[in-house]
């Protein structure tokens, strides 16, 4: 028996061959390559306080933790380069990046591999040693927050790493405005056939590691505009992503996002916005599935909707950096038979924070968070960490 | 400059133990720096970034070697050091 395949996925599959047709071109214009190699790396030690527990892991990752990456990027000349980046973090070994770009110029590269794809800004600065808080943005969270698994983490963790094909390039128009933009096929988030959210365990285990779960690629696109008039700069930007994430092809999701960032001088203030629409999976039996009943027409509403929000300001001082965010999240839609949160639940937090240039590259950092949960109790958590590249 | 456009995405330490062991080196960097979304580096950008690091990892000769070699496509040829302002 012949499977037909979805117009979807022979574009898609149309577009990867093309693109390996110009990867072997601009690769083979690399003809007297002079290889550069650059080694880097990062560690962060971070210990996570929550004041009003004594042990708070029922809720949250507190204590320590280290998270450590190491990266070797390669180049083999004008247009081609690999990266390769290890991480040792909560999930154990990981492999973050794995891939080639081949660069036809600044406005045609294609990107091959194991990578994170363009979307929002934050993923561009989520290294630790990067970025100036211990923990990442609420929409971007991948283990910090509290009550995690209530909420199955953010939005869209970052960094999501996946396995595809991007294009993406740059131009400047007359050196002040410049337009990136980016366009993807890659495996997608992971569950089950008959679930409710991505299982982000999936997309770490052995298992499913270099594969795609549903043999369909998911698709998405960033495009992002920015005036650079310095000291003032401004960017808008958005992005996007769609596809399906069960194991049968058949649960649908849809990310948006859209970030604004204004720099003046050595400042920053930067906001996103991210909102993911996923479709559960009913079951034969909704009723005993899902904690809320049907709606007024009597069914059962198979979507829903995840918002995540943050703003924040950086002023660095001297040898200090000063943070500012306020960030929360949403969600409205049915959820599981067992969850505590209600069909329309949502969370703010607010931090402050700084981190210090103690010696050379290390920082140390610390950063206060007040939880305000619409579902939970709110609370507080301290963060101290020290973070350095090396 | 090199301060303000390089830390949209890093901190300066970043820079401070980069294992760049050719003044070429930071000039290929760069360019791959200036092609990331929204570096707000421009080629002229990039050039002047480059000049300032290799001047603060290799002095005077690091600028006379870096002119010498070919300049990576993005970034232009470097003018002789007589010609820069």
């Amino acid at each position: 028996m012949t499977s037909r395949r979805s117009p979807h996925s022979r574009s898609a599959s149309l577009v990867i061959a093309a693109s390996l047709l110009a990867l072997g071109a601009a690769a083979h214009a690399d003809t007297s390559a002079d290889r550069q190699r650059n080694f880097a790396g990062s560690v962060q030690l971070d210990y996570m306080s929550v004041p009003s527990q004594a042990r708070a892991r029922d809720e949250a990752l507190d204590g320590a933790t280290v998270e450590l990456s190491l990266k070797l990027a390669m180049d083999f000349g004008e247009h081609t380069s690999s990266n390769v980046k290890v991480c040792v973090a909560c999930h154990g070994l990981e492999v973050g990046m794995a891939f080639f770009d081949l660069r036809v110029n600044d406005e045609l590269n294609f990107r091959v591999g194991r990578f994170t794809p363009a979307f929002g800004e934050f993923p561009l600065r989520h290294d630790p040693a990067n970025h100036r808080t211990s923990d990442k943005p609420l929409p971007y969270d991948m283990g910090r927050m509290l009550h995690l698994q209530d909420w199955n983490l953010g939005v869209l963790p970052a960094p999501w790493v996946d396995n595809g094909l991007e294009i993406n390039g740059t131009h400047f128009f007359d050196e002040i405005v410049q337009v990136d933009y980016a366009a993807y096929a890659v495996g997608g988030p992971r569950a089950p056939s008959d679930s409710l959210d991505f299982d982000f365990k999936q997309s770490r285990s052995a298992e499913n590691y270099y594969i795609d779960n549903n043999s369909h690629p998911v698709l998405g696109g960033h495009l992002a505009w920015s005036i650079n008039a310095d000291p003032v700069s401004f960017q808008l930007g958005a992005s996007g992503m769609t596809g399906t994430y069960d194991n049968d092809n058949k649960l649908r999701f849809s990310v948006l996002g859209a970030q604004a960032i204004l720099h003046i001088d050595k400042a920053v203030v930067r906001a996103e916005y991210l909102v993911r629409r996923t479709e559960m999976a009913l079951g034969d039996d909704p009723a005993a599935r899902f904690r809320y009943g049907p709606g007024a027409d009597g069914k059962f509403d198979p979507y829903f909707l995840k918002e995540g929000f943050y703003t924040e300001a950086e002023v660095p001082i001297g040898k200090f950096d000063l943070v500012a965010r306020w960030d929360g999240l949403r969600r409205r839609g049915n959820v599981a038979k067992m969850s505590e949160l209600r069909s329309d639940t949502g969370l703010l937090r607010y931090t402050l924070g700084g981190t210090f240039l103690l010696r050379e590259s290390l920082r140390l950092k610390v950063s206060g968070e007040f939880y305000d949960f619409s579902d939970f109790g709110d609370d507080k958590v301290i963060h101290v960490g020290i973070a350095g590249p090396f | 400059m090199t301060e303000r456009k390089c830390t949209r995405c890093h901190t300066l330490d970043r820079i401070q133990v980069a294992q760049i062991s050719q003044p070429h080196q930071w000039a290929t960097t760069i360019d791959q720096m200036r092609r990331m979304p929204a570096s707000g580096i421009s080629a002229a950008d990039g050039r002047t970034i480059a000049r300032c690091l290799v001047f603060r990892g290799f002095g005077l000769p690091g600028l006379r070697e870096l002119e010498r070699a070919p300049s990576p496509e993005g970034l232009d040829d470097f003018p002789p050091l007589a010609a820069q302002p």
